[in-house]
């Protein structure tokens, strides 16, 4: 909706408006540690430590390199999370259960470069069950709109049920030919559509990738499970990251996560540990 | 207790009536069109003592038995001078004809024009709309608001911004009234144009402290707007073609000195400004405006007369046949003036209030789905003027408010509905003005309100009421029509007014006043600016009424014989009970609005100064605001803290704001107009780090309103051709030409920041990198012209 009166609003002053990139000089917080990661039921486990920048340095953040990372399920130690080929990055090859809760904890030793020594610990999540995708199939849709806007072509469609029982949360990510298609957030929820069959008669299957280019392009859909905790987590962090600067925007909000600094409990980390129960489905265009 | 002050205020004049002196009353008219005038003086020189016409033109004096000139004053119009000999109550109603002395520098005929120093309102901003209709606007469009915001203590948080704030309150404090109806939502296309069509409007009058207790129900301000009533000489038209928008106005007499009509339309045309666009995101949308005013009057008899009046208007946007939305307000005021005596002036209202918006897909889409928000009030009203002799005047009433809110209804491949709230919302008030002697005159009233939310409604209840969350809820109540779910009054609904006004001398004035002001209804918004999807929502189990108590103190002085008015007006306001939300609140089609609030407090302060000049050649003003504005949310736990409890700017703190408007008449058919403003830029939140998840950068803010955007300045200049109108001919036409921010200047409407890919041709977003940077908009960047042109016959 911001983007929309965004975008009316330069569209009306199409002929008046501008945008310049400027320079400006706000002051630098203290820098504070970053812990990225998700167990599931049917991928590696990974974590990402990293430290907070200046906003307008560039380039990435800087990595913490040398952390010990150990896995919690159900309050008992499962796993260690090894140092992986990229910077900053562990992973074990550790799958989780749906039901189960998880932790982690990441230990940072003295005389790391990037930030002091200290212990850190995510607050349980639980794994919640996911919706299962049914099968998938490739369609020509033409809506029916005047002006013609959408691109008339071939498209994957997808039919899937969603659980009866409301509670549930969801995030939806999109690659093409491995490529991930956009790092925009995708949440939702099933208080409008719990217990919905969606290729039936009532909610049509739901086109989530088109029209296809080229012969054997292959689209993928993975859905997550997500506790309404990090549903809201996630929505923060993409009001925060995409703003759109109108003043129709809410006011920016202070970020915390479920990290915590175990001998300083006040103290939180900007990042999530989440689990999730995991379905994909990839449709492979043929012509 | 209420029948007993009912009786009380009904048996009032009874009590209070003096037989010994006689009752000069009557109605105060613009002799070319039959309009009431509003706030005509009426100056009965031999005793120096004097009354005004009230809001439908009627005035009415009590004086010792006697022979007088009676003057009846108006700006731009010639002074009346009648012989009165008062040996019985009379009844003398008088026709104004507008001035022919406008060119001559000082107007001979105005020596008494002094209101601004003689009254005892203060904090008053009154504007007239042929002043306002010579002010360079934006695209030619005369925008009453946007004239409203050259004054002093009146503001927004940016061009375009929905709403205005005044004094250090925020857009939903101010109560806008037309014909005493409230008007929601007071802007068009997302706040670049007001819904006041000028045209239709006789009179615009902006309370900022001072209020009188006739007025409640919002803290910082009252704009009471009144439409005309419809030329009840003749037939007439007019209208005008701008580059936004056309207008036509139709009224004339319906019976002869009985009743009269008015009729007004406006649509714009921003649909075209779309279509330029080379963008088919943008060039395909539909986007326009237009409202609708009407008024109907008639008299039953010399003492009664009825109005009808109404407004409609809508903004409706599409999006590629894609996707629709459309808002608006729409109200009615049926008002019955009856005069009891003379002295005793009474006005009875029904007023009926909408305002909706609607958003959606069409519907023969196969996934379609329509919301539908709204707020409806019905009003009930009456007001009485007692005009007890020449130095005492009472105003007593009562009101009373049913509110119908309905946050949502999604209809469509679903069918969902959040629950309906309703509240009622009486209120009594009395006023006396009283000239204590020929230096003092006191209006001190009080009103008293409350607030009362009923059923039907189910209501959560929550572990710890004093900070509701969703995970936490124990149990549900379920209330039915009418059932009380929470109320308000008691002594908190008592709501002192007090103004002094002590005349220094003929040309000045101390003037001071209190009031101690209510809100019972807040617009849930947390955006900088309100949206038109933002929506009011009522005081209850979890949201309490907002308090505000204002502190004003002014010095008035005129000079030249009254043709400059200056003043310098101090302020300080407390503001209890601040509507503020969580961090990420989620707002929209959210029935348990109390598990995303927060509570807060407020306060404001400042110096306006303002030098006017509405006679002569030049005429004018030059205003300037320095003030504060700040907002403190400290709650006993940091989830309930913004800022960690400090005090923070408001989004509408702007330290200074400047504004000079001038229209100097050149010969008899030309005159040329400018404007320049400079405000302190307002402030905005920026990032302070940032940190990486997943592929997206994030920017870390840990502090509300830390960064201000560039300081604001913009000048305009138009000139108005008017030829004189030819005798006998009914058709005569003006044109307005003008250049809006004639040195295109590139204010900032906005600063943002973004994350841009380091490297285009990286199409997987996870191997991709994100810079940072900070981006201006700015949505007037350059000169813009405007041609407007203006007809009637």
């Amino acid at each position: 909706m911001k983007k929309l009166i965004l975008y009316i609003i330069t569209g009306f002053l199409i002929l008046t408006s501008c945008q310049d990139v400027v320079t400006i000089d706000v002051p630098n917080s203290s820098i504070g540690i970053n812990i990225v990661g998700r167990v599931t039921d049917s991928a590696d486990t990974y974590v990402t430590v990293s430290v907070t920048a200046g906003y307008f340095d560039q380039g990435q953040t800087p990595r913490i390199e040398n952390a010990t990372v150990f896995l919690y399920e159900n309050g008992s130690r499962v796993s260690e999370l090894l140092p992986d080929s990229l910077a900053g990055l562990y992973s074990t090859n550790f799958r989780g259960s749906i039901g189960n809760s998880y932790e982690i904890e990441v230990q940072i030793p003295a005389g790391n470069p990037n930030f002091e020594q200290s212990t850190w610990r995510s607050f349980p999540e639980t794994m919640n069950r996911v919706l299962r995708f049914d099968s998938s199939n490739v369609r020509s849709l033409n809506r029916n709109t005047s002006p013609q806007v959408f691109t008339e072509g071939d498209y994957a469609l997808v039919y899937f049920q969603e659980p009866l029982g409301k509670g549930d949360n969801y995030r939806f990510r999109l690659w093409e030919n491995d490529s991930l298609v956009t790092n925009d957030i995708t949440v939702f929820f099933d208080d409008v559509i719990d217990g919905e069959y969606f290729g039936g008669d009532v909610i049509p299957a739901f086109d989530y990738f088109g029209p296809f280019d080229n012969n054997g392009d292959s689209a993928t859909l993975e859905v997550s499970s997500l506790t309404r905790e990090y549903r809201e987590y996630l929505e923060l962090i993409a009001q925060l990251a995409f703003q759109v600067g109108s003043t129709f925007d809410p006011p920016p909000a202070p970020v915390t996560g479920n990290i915590y600094n175990v001998d300083n409990p006040q103290q939180s980390g900007y990042g999530y540990f989440t689990a999730s129960a995991v379905d994909m489905i990839t449709t492979r265009y043929t012509e | 207790m209420i029948r007993n002050l009912l009786v009380t205020l009904f048996l009032l004049p009874v009590i209070l009536f003096s037989q010994n002196k006689y009752t000069l009353s009557g109605y105060a008219r613009d002799a070319s069109n039959g309009e009431e005038l509003i706030g005509v003086n009426v100056y009965v020189k031999e005793l120096k003592a004097g009354a005004s016409t009230n809001l439908y033109g009627y005035y009415s004096i009590t004086l010792p038995a006697g022979s007088y000139q009676v003057e009846y004053q108006y700006i731009g119009f010639e002074t009346v001078i009648k012989s009165i000999d008062l040996t019985k109550d009379m009844s003398v109603s008088v026709e104004l004809s507008e001035s022919q002395t406008q060119l001559q520098e000082v107007e001979v005929t105005s020596e008494r024009i002094d209101k601004n120093v003689t009254s005892v309102e203060m904090s008053v901003a009154k504007l007239d709309v042929k002043e306002i209709q010579k002010v360079p606007q934006l695209l030619g469009e005369t925008d009453i608001i946007r004239t409203l915001t050259l004054l002093p203590g009146i503001t927004t948080v940016g061009e375009g911004a929905n709403g205005f704030n005044v004094r250090g309150g925020a857009a939903d404090q101010n109560l806008i009234l037309l014909d005493e109806a409230p008007v929601y939502n007071s802007s068009h296309l997302f706040g670049f144009f007001s819904i006041f069509n000028a045209d239709a409007v006789k009179d615009v009058k902006v309370y900022k402290g001072g209020i009188p207790a006739q007025y409640g129900g919002r803290l910082s301000s009252v704009i009471d707007v009144r439409q005309k009533e419809g030329n009840s000489k003749k037939y007439a038209f007019n209208g005008g073609i701008g580059l936004l928008s056309s207008r036509l106005l139709v009224e004339g007499p319906i019976i002869k000195d009985k009743s009269s009509f008015m009729v007004a339309g406006r649509r714009s045309y921003a649909d075209i400004f779309l279509a330029l666009s080379d963008d088919p995101d943008i060039n395909q949308n539909i986007l326009y405006f237009y409202d609708l005013n009407m008024k109907v009057n008639y008299r039953l008899g010399d003492k009664d007369r009825l109005f009808l009046s109404g407004y409609f208007g809508r903004d409706v946007f599409e999006v590629n046949d894609l996707f629709g939305f459309d808002w608006g307000n729409a109200t009615t005021s049926l008002r019955w003036n009856h005069l009891f005596s003379d002295k005793l002036f009474s006005n009875f209202t029904f007023v009926y209030s909408d305002y909706t918006y609607s958003l959606g897909t069409p519907e023969d889409d196969e996934f379609s789905f329509r919301l539908t928000s709204r707020i409806q009030d019905y009003h009930l009203k009456g007001s009485f003027n007692y005009y007890l002799n020449d130095k005492n005047r009472l105003d007593y009433g009562f009101e009373g408010i049913y509110y119908r809110f309905s946050p949502g209804e999604i209809t469509g491949f679903t069918n969902i509905k959040l629950q309906n709230e309703y509240a009622i919302e009486p209120s009594l008030y009395i006023s006396h003005e009283a000239k204590i002697n020929q230096r003092l005159t006191v209006l001190y009233g009080l009103r008293y309100s409350s607030f009362y939310k009923i059923g039907p409604q189910l209501v959560q209840i929550y572990e710890n009421s004093d900070f509701p969350q969703e995970d936490r809820l124990i149990d549900t109540l379920n209330y039915k029509s009418f059932d009380l779910i929470k109320g308000f009054d008691g002594l908190q609904g008592l709501e002192p007014r007090i103004s002094v006004n002590y005349l220094i001398n003929e040309q000045s004035s101390l003037k001071a006043s209190f009031n101690r002001t209510r809100q019972y209804i807040h617009l849930i918004s947390n955006t900088t600016s309100p949206t038109p999807i933002d929506l009011y929502r009522p005081s209850g189990t979890y949201i309490d009424p907002a308090t505000v108590y204002q502190y004003t103190m002014g010095y008035f002085r005129n000079f030249s014989q009254n043709t400059y008015e200056a003043s310098v007006e101090l302020y300080y306001k407390d503001f209890l009970n601040l509507v503020d939300y969580r961090p990420g609140a989620d707002l929209i089609f959210n029935e348990f609005i109390e598990t995303e609030i927060l509570s807060g407090i407020g306060r404001a302060y400042g110096a306006e100064f303002l030098l006017r000049k509405q006679t002569g050649k030049l005429t004018g003003w030059l205003s300037y605001t320095l003030s504060r504005s700040e907002l403190k949310v400290d709650g006993a736990t940091a989830d309930r803290q913004i800022n960690q409890g400090d005090w923070y700017a408001s989004n509408w703190d702007k330290l200074h704001d400047f504004s000079i408007v001038l229209n100097y008449q050149l010969t008899k058919k030309w005159d040329i107009s400018a404007n320049f403003i400079y405000q302190t830029g307002r402030p905005i939140t920026a990032p302070s780090g940032k940190f990486e998840f997943e592929e997206i950068t994030v920017p870390i803010y840990d502090g509300r309103n830390n960064f201000r955007i560039p300081d604001y300045h913009r000048m305009d200049l138009s000139a108005n051709y008017t030829p004189e109108r030819k005798p006998g001919k009914r058709f005569y036409s003006s044109w307005s030409f003008g250049i809006y921010n004639v040195y295109a200047r590139r204010n900032a409407y906005s600063i943002y920041f973004q994350s841009v890919a380091n490297d285009p041709d990286v199409s997987d977003f996870s191997t991709q990198f994100f810079d940072t940077q900070a981006v201006r908009l700015s949505i007037f960047a350059t000169a813009i012209p405007f041609a407007t042109w203006n007809f009637n016959f």
